[in-house]
């Protein structure tokens, strides 16, 4: 039964009724038995075999700390020659490359589950809503009372 | 049954190691997520003030310390390569290393406190204050003889004590999880097959070191290209 079930988490509609499932929990063998739930929603990455994942190298952890620490350098450096009204813009260009980075390499985004890189977008997305509204009331004002 | 399943470390309600790292994961990206939006509307506060009051802020900031920043950016920066080593070190069993990893980057957190510290405690020498009070000294002059408004001067310093001070508070929490991190390793309980306990943690020590990858822009650099006499 398990075994069963476990197949059916990677849909529940490709095991059709072959699998036999028990509908009543006494036709389970007690020693066997699991909390597997023939109804569950597949839940992404759950394989049975290489729960590890991959390791990261060595030489991409620190390819991703030099580029984190030139853009850093460049970011200070930029910053203190100067370069007019785009100043702001840059250095913000310049970070959100850098967390690009950190999130995508050593947070692992890159091999992530979907609803993981889901959940990450959405925390960018609501945020964005967050700045389009408030912007929209405070950067209009000058407009509405001069 | 997969031979995963029979781990001591696969707790009971969930199929197997691969889901339960899948888990852990997602339940820390979404509080990740929160914390997120709790930066953002600070970020967001800032942003508004920057945009309406550009001279003032650009003037504040040229008064704080880039050199401590920077070497903060180095030091947190460089905790976040040993905590990615630390997992890698997990994965592969090997727990003197990951011991090891797990101290520096406590350690490195700790050194970008005790920066923090001396940082303040120069801002604090020289009246780089909010307080109506408390404000004075060159920064105060400074403003006055560009013909600022120091009320929005203090404003920014506002955001650079609350910002900062937020996010040292984060630092300081996660420097203790990595401690915890170091005491379950000791004993014992981060075996490989537990290594996502690791991640989970990196992936919030990562987060805090994202967040100070803007912060050090939008406070210290803001008004880096501003020459002084002094």
């Amino acid at each position: 039964m398990p075994q069963a079930a476990r197949g059916c988490r990677t849909g529940f509609a490709a095991c059709g009724i072959a699998n036999k499932l028990p509908t009543n929990i006494d036709q389970a063998e007690p020693e066997n038995f699991t909390m597997s739930d023939p109804h569950a929603t597949p839940v992404a990455t759950t394989s049975t075999t290489d729960h590890l994942g991959e390791t990261d190298s060595p030489a991409m952890i620190v390819g991703v700390f030099l580029a984190v620490v030139l853009l850093s350098a460049a970011n200070i450096g930029l910053s203190i020659v100067g370069f007019g009204k785009y100043t702001l813009v840059v250095q913000l260009a310049i970070g959100t490359m850098q967390a690009g980075l950190v999130s995508f390499y050593w947070m692992h985004l890159r091999q992530g589950d979907k609803v993981v890189i889901l959940t990450g977008l959405a925390s960018i997305f609501w945020m964005g809503i967050l700045f389009v509204l408030f912007m929209s009331d405070y950067m209009t004002r000058i407009m509405v009372i001069g | 049954m997969s031979a995963s399943t029979h781990s001591p470390v696969l707790k009971h309600h969930f199929e197997d190691l691969g889901q339960q790292h899948a888990s852990e994961r997602l339940g820390m990206w979404m509080f990740l997520a929160t914390e997120v939006l709790f930066f953002a509307g600070l970020f967001g506060a800032y942003t508004t003030y920057r945009l309406w009051y550009p001279a003032e802020f650009e003037a504040a900031s040229s008064h704080l310390n880039v050199l401590y920043a920077s070497i903060n950016t180095a030091l947190l920066v460089t905790s976040s390569l040993t905590m990615t080593f630390a997992i890698r070190a997990a994965k592969l069993g090997n727990r003197g290393e990951l011991i090891r990893y797990l101290l520096a980057t406590a350690a490195l957190g700790t050194a970008f406190m005790v920066v923090k510290g001396f940082e303040y405690a120069e801002d604090f020498r020289e009246h780089i204050l909010p307080g109506a009070g408390s404000f004075g000294g060159e920064i105060k002059a400074d403003a006055e003889a560009r013909g600022l408004d120091t009320g929005k001067v203090r404003l920014f310093l506002c955001f650079y004590y609350i910002m900062t001070g937020i996010h040292g508070v984060h630092l300081v929490i996660g420097i203790g999880v990595v401690l915890w991190l170091v005491q379950q390793s000791y004993t014992g309980k981060i075996p490989p097959d537990n290594y996502s306990t690791v991640e989970v943690v990196s992936l919030y020590w990562h987060l805090v070191d994202a967040i100070w990858l803007f912060l050090m822009p939008l406070l210290y650099l803001a008004g880096a290209s501003i020459k002084h006499s002094h």
